[in-house]
């Protein structure tokens, strides 16, 4: 008794002798597999763009600005002991005091508003992850920012700013001073307003006293605990009151954020329209079959391919189709990734979304809802032909094919 | 009459196609390992009710057993399994695929049972042997005679040892000198394969072969000779 899996690999053998038997349908059969791969790669790259956007800037994010962020709602504080105490929490690992201001670099003829960052190079360096290395005497500025003053370390650009909100009249404080760092954020925003300078420097400029900052950067843990973090600002909401603003580092871009998880769940939906119009290529693929290969189909049903059996391997040869553009799919993603990695014009596409390079972030939960879905609509479609055939008697099939 | 082993057991088999009558109340009974013409004029229902014993179609009225099995009362998948594995089928215009060699469209029937092929592979030399058509078995159909391929037709519907061996019009398409040939092949090797031979056809000279005659006339069982 042969055993049911070697008849349905010898019933897939002379099913696949149907599909493959001239060339006109090997072509047919090449064409619904690019068709479809390009289908579901229009999907993943879409989706993955999005996710690798999110991602990009959810790290940009974190990695110029620390995991929280505190500003003074009035202005400038002393950092004392009572403000230290409230920061002891076992989460936060690192914290560093900023004095944020907003100025204007001046080079030439050329001028730009920015926004100034006072700092102590080492706690914000370690809240931060950057690597930020600048004497007393130095200022460090952001890469766009440096292209647009056309700067180069070494060279001196002018910083303009207000002294101090109760000396007014002083407006405005000009300093030369030599560029000694440039720095790259990922963020084309940031790139093109941010500078940094030793808070004591910035201090004095502004004549604010020793000790003083509006605000504070703060590093909870290592890697991207969203929800961690949710809970040191609400404890530190709690904890330092109503003076002070407390945020995670993705607010500055939360609607954003949301703005694009709905854009992607949308775009997916829609772009399901090309996977159907893919599948139409299966279905005419299949009617294509049917009329074609009725003569062999009707023959191997009389000598005894029954209908479950031929049903089982017609949606084994459909899956198989699928299972071939899944993989064409994978190598078309791999080959995007590497386009949108080391072609130059993705890179200045890139900036447009204000990020420093574009990717694909895939998850398997990606891959998995797109081929999914695109096998769902082409057994649907292998049903349909199944139930068209079946439909068909035997002997006015055979007589019709064969008188 | 009663302690004969029948093997097909029509009663009362009728067949419609819309309006039309094809069959209009069979009832007979056939011997196994024998041999029957079952003869009429065009239209008379005799290929219908050969598809019939086949289990190619299904009646609109009566019951057919073959071997005492209802065909009636079979799936689809059961009555694809019956075809597979107890009828074979010589038919007029030989169905064979011009797209395979003449051994693989022998080897179809056993391909759809699967398993081991090798007994049927043997059998085929042997049988193509007998028939005359080795020299056949790796061409294409379309590049062989008529009565050479209806010889390949006859092979495939004897490769899985059929009990029931069906055959509509065998000699339709041939010459006086095949005719008599594929008749006589067919008497021969049904005897061999010990297999219950039905022949339905409209040549006298063929049906003239035969001990036992089926006649039809407008669907309806005219006289049994």
């Amino acid at each position: 008794m042969a055993c049911g899996k070697s008849i349905v690999i010898a019933s897939l053998k002379l099913l696949c002798h149907l599909v493959f038997v001239d060339k006109s349908s090997v072509r047919f059969v090449v064409g619904i597999v690019i068709g479809l791969a390009f289908s579901m790669t229009t999907i993943l790259g879409t989706i993955g763009i999005m996710d690798a956007f999110v991602f990009t800037l959810r790290s940009a994010l974190k990695d110029s600005s620390g995991d929280i962020m505190v500003q003074s709602r009035y202005g400038f504080f002393h950092f004392d002991r009572n403000i230290e105490k409230k920061l002891e929490n076992p989460s936060i690992t690192h914290y560093s005091k900023v004095i944020k201001s907003q100025g204007f670099a001046i080079n030439e003829g050329n001028s730009k508003g920015v926004l100034i960052f006072g700092i102590d190079m080492k706690p914000f360096n370690q809240v931060t992850g950057q690597n930020i290395k600048i004497s007393k005497d130095e200022l460090a500025l952001g890469f766009e920012l440096s292209k647009r003053m056309e700067v180069k370390v070494g060279d001196y650009i002018v910083l303009g700013l207000a002294s101090g909100n109760s000396e007014m009249k002083d407006l405005p404080q000009l300093k030369r001073i030599k560029v000694g760092q440039i720095v790259k954020h990922a963020i084309f925003q940031k790139d093109s307003r941010m500078l940094y300078i030793d808070n004591e420097v910035l201090s004095d400029m502004m004549k604010l006293g020793r000790g003083k900052y509006n605000s504070m950067v703060i590093r909870v843990s290592k890697g991207d605990a969203s929800e961690k973090i949710d809970e040191i600002v609400q404890t530190l909401r709690g904890d330092l009151g109503y003076d002070f603003m407390v945020r995670p580092y993705w607010q500055e871009f939360g609607s954003f954020f949301k703005a694009i998880k709905a854009e992607k769940i949308m775009i997916g939906l829609i772009l399901q329209l090309i996977v159907v119009i893919s599948v139409i290529n299966v279905l005419a693929f299949i009617i294509f079959l049917n009329e074609k290969r009725s003569r062999e189909i009707f023959l191997f049903k009389a000598l005894g391919m029954g209908q479950r059996k031929f049903a089982s391997v017609w949606l084994c040869m459909v899956t198989m189709l699928w299972g071939a553009s899944c993989l064409v799919s994978l190598g078309m993603v791999f080959l995007l990734k590497h386009f949108l990695n080391n072609f130059t014009y993705f890179e200045q596409l890139s900036a447009i979304y204000n990020l420093g390079s574009l990717s694909l972030l895939l998850s398997f939960s990606d891959y998995s809802l797109v081929f999914i879905s695109a096998l769902i609509w082409i057994l649907l479609i292998a049903w349909w032909g199944l139930f068209r055939m079946k439909r068909k008697s035997l002997l006015e099939g055979l007589r019709k094919e064969f008188a | 009459m009663n302690n004969k082993t029948w093997l097909v057991e029509a009663r009362n088999v009728k067949k419609s196609f819309g309006k039309v009558e094809a069959l209009g109340g069979i009832t007979l009974n056939l011997e196994a390992n024998n041999q029957y013409a079952v003869k009429g004029t065009s239209g008379s229902g005799k290929s219908t009710l050969l598809y019939l014993l086949g289990g190619l179609d299904r009646p609109s009225g009566g019951e057919i057993f073959i071997s005492g099995k209802n065909l009636s009362l079979q799936t689809d998948d059961e009555l694809a399994k019956f075809r597979n594995q107890f009828v074979g089928f010589v038919f007029q215009f030989h169905f064979l695929l011009q797209s395979m060699t003449c051994m693989n469209n022998i080897l179809l029937p056993g391909r759809i049972r699967g398993g081991s092929i090798v007994e049927i592979q043997k059998d085929t030399h042997n049988l193509a042997q007998i028939l005359g058509v080795t020299h056949c078995l790796e061409k294409y159909p379309y590049q062989l005679s008529g009565g050479e391929q209806q010889r390949i037709n006859i092979i495939r519907a004897l490769s899985l040892r059929p009990k029931l061996l069906l055959c509509d019009e065998p000699t339709g398409n041939l010459d006086s000198k095949n005719t008599e040939l594929v008749t006589s092949l067919l008497k021969e090797l049904a005897s061999d394969y010990q297999s219950t031979l039905i022949v339905v056809t409209h040549d006298n000279d063929v049906s003239s072969k035969f001990k036992n005659q089926i006649v039809l006339k407008d669907g309806k069982l005219f006289e049994v000779l």
